[in-house]
């Protein structure tokens, strides 16, 4: 089992936007990184290391580590470092 | 385009309070933010936030609202989602924003940047699983969600205010493993008599209490931390008193204090020197935040770690500094109240400095696998070799083994390869190089630069 981040119970509730992740329809809360939006639907991995060919997930969440480097777009960018919006093409590396 | 007497980059406590007292004065300000609400980390979303206004943060979280509203006044722009990626002193700075490219110049710059969690080099921590406590922290702030049976380890305020945040948000938390070296507690507890003035000292006192009722084992004096796993995070183990522990887990959040991001500064020229009590590059600055730079100021944590309070009232301090300068206003009434409110935080300040000095082993585990540089896969065993014929230098090391070369860019690798020079007598006094761009930018967004704003 990998890490679950859920909602904590107080919460308020979010928006829903569809991505297309990894060639799939899927929805996701909105108004938050879209980092932030993986790990809530319990995504962890988003690339492989270049170099050591292993799975990295996020590290750091504030912009600094580079390990949520993800295809939004077409465009490889920080996951933490963009909110996520609806119709977004991700692809993890 | 138009001139601006100030722009300001990043919109956390010290960002903020600037800006708005060189605004109120009557300054034209220009306030860039990568953030696409002002806060910074410490106040991040505080004005989005899905908590309302839980208690799972307390009043110094929701405070930051506040500071947030003041910024809508006349005479101050704020640019959300700004990435700042080149800039020339004292005032020209070219940012992004939504992928289009602008620049702005100014006659004053403030940089306001804040600071990063200090990397720690153990074995293990690149496994999936492994966040820093300030990620943790980032989650529940801006997405709130939070995670069951994480395991925290290290040292530090941050470590305690986000255990009792997770108790609050009704989370477990399976153990927390505190780093803090025992000869740290001999030597802070000379300070404590000054540090017992201050008000935040208690609310310290009341967070351990917290925690402790909570039932959460606390386990201190912890060495050897070792994340293991093999795809991602199965366990941790530590050393206490000369016994190995064990326990399984699937997340483990690390944090040994933080650290000032000088890079830009450093970029620009300024001046910066290594704290050996502080163990970190800070940017050198006078009375006002003013650097080795005429009007170019940095204030708050990316100068030298101060918190968020002691950051505001260095933003303000060389706010009013600057409309003196500026303006010929006179505020040395408010500036010596300020100054007065700064000594006595900075009281505290130096007993939490003192208190928490991170423990060489526990920052960079000197095992030959142990990754340094987690971009270029750079381990202890490689730098070992070579670490004494830099003679310091950190741009030797960058070119010999690409430690610091990756996207990050030493920013997850320098403290640690200052940690590993230090076990060998040899100090880095300055960061390698820092090359501008600052930030990743597409040949597009260079294209499409446009003179504006």
């Amino acid at each position: 089992m990998s890490v679950n981040f859920k909602d904590v119970k107080e919460a308020n509730s979010v928006d829903r936007v569809t991505i297309n992740f990894n060639g799939v329809a899927r929805e996701v809360g909105a108004g938050m990184s879209l980092a932030a939006a993986l790990l809530r639907e319990g995504e962890l991995t988003l690339r492989t290391h270049p170099v050591t060919k292993m799975r990295r997930a996020p590290y750091c969440l504030m912009g600094v580590c580079f390990e949520c480097l993800i295809e939004v777009d077409g465009r490889q960018q920080r996951a933490c470092m963009i909110r996520v919006k609806d119709g977004m093409e991700v692809k993890t590396l | 385009m138009k001139q601006h007497d100030l722009v300001v980059i990043g919109a956390g406590p010290s960002g903020m309070a600037m800006a708005t007292e060189c605004a109120r004065s009557g300054m034209s300000v220009l306030l860039l933010d990568e953030q696409p609400e002002p806060g910074g980390q410490i106040y991040r979303a505080v004005t989005k936030s899905r908590l309302g206004n839980s208690d799972i943060f307390t009043n110094d979280y929701w405070r930051g609202a506040t500071l947030a509203s003041e910024l809508y006044c006349d005479n101050l722009t704020h640019v959300k989602g700004a990435r700042v990626w080149y800039a020339q002193p004292p005032a020209d700075v070219w940012f992004s924003v939504d992928g289009r490219s602008a620049k702005a110049s100014a006659k004053n710059l403030a940089i306001a940047v804040g600071a990063r969690e200090r990397p720690v080099a153990i074995p293990g921590w690149t496994l999936p699983g492994v966040f820093s406590v300030g990620a943790a922290q980032v989650l529940l702030k801006s997405a709130a969600v939070a995670a069951d049976g994480v395991v925290l380890a290290g040292s530090g305020p941050l470590l305690y205010l986000v255990a009792a945040q997770y108790v609050s948000a009704g989370k477990k938390i399976k153990a927390l493993l505190d780093t803090t070296p025992s000869r740290n507690y001999q030597a802070a507890v000379k300070m404590l008599p000054r540090a017992l003035i201050q008000g935040q000292f208690y609310k310290g006192i009341k967070l351990l209490a917290r925690i402790r009722l909570a039932g959460i084992p606390v386990h201190n004096g912890v060495e050897q931390i070792q994340v293991i796993g093999k795809d991602a995070v199965q366990a941790i183990s530590w050393n206490q008193k000369g016994t190995v522990h064990k326990i399984e887990c699937d997340a483990v959040l690390l944090h040994e204090g933080l650290v000032p991001n000088v890079e830009f500064a450093v970029a620009l020229g300024c001046d910066t020197s290594w704290s050996p009590e502080r163990f970190a590059w800070e940017i050198n600055v006078d009375e006002s935040g003013e650097t080795s730079l005429q009007n170019v100021y940095a204030v708050g944590d990316c100068a030298r770690i101060v918190g968020a309070d002691v950051s505001e009232i260095l933003g303000r301090i060389a706010g009013l500094s600057l409309v003196h300068k500026f303006k010929g206003t006179d505020s040395s009434k408010r500036v010596g109240e300020l100054k007065r409110r700064l000594k006595r935080h900075m009281q505290l300040r130096s007993f939490l400095d003192r208190l928490y000095a991170p423990g060489d082993e526990n920052i960079l585990r000197r095992t030959p696998d142990t990754v340094v540089c987690r971009c270029e896969n750079v381990t202890v065993g490689t730098l070992e070799d070579l670490i004494e014929k830099s003679q310091g230098n950190l741009n030797f090391v960058k070119s010999l083994t690409r430690c610091g070369m990756g996207p990050c860019q030493g920013r997850m690798c320098s403290h640690s390869v200052a940690a590993l020079g230090r076990t060998h007598q040899i100090n880095f006094d300055s960061t390698s190089h820092q090359r501008l761009p600052l930030a990743p930018i597409t040949i597009g967004e260079l294209a499409a630069l446009e003179d504006s704003e």
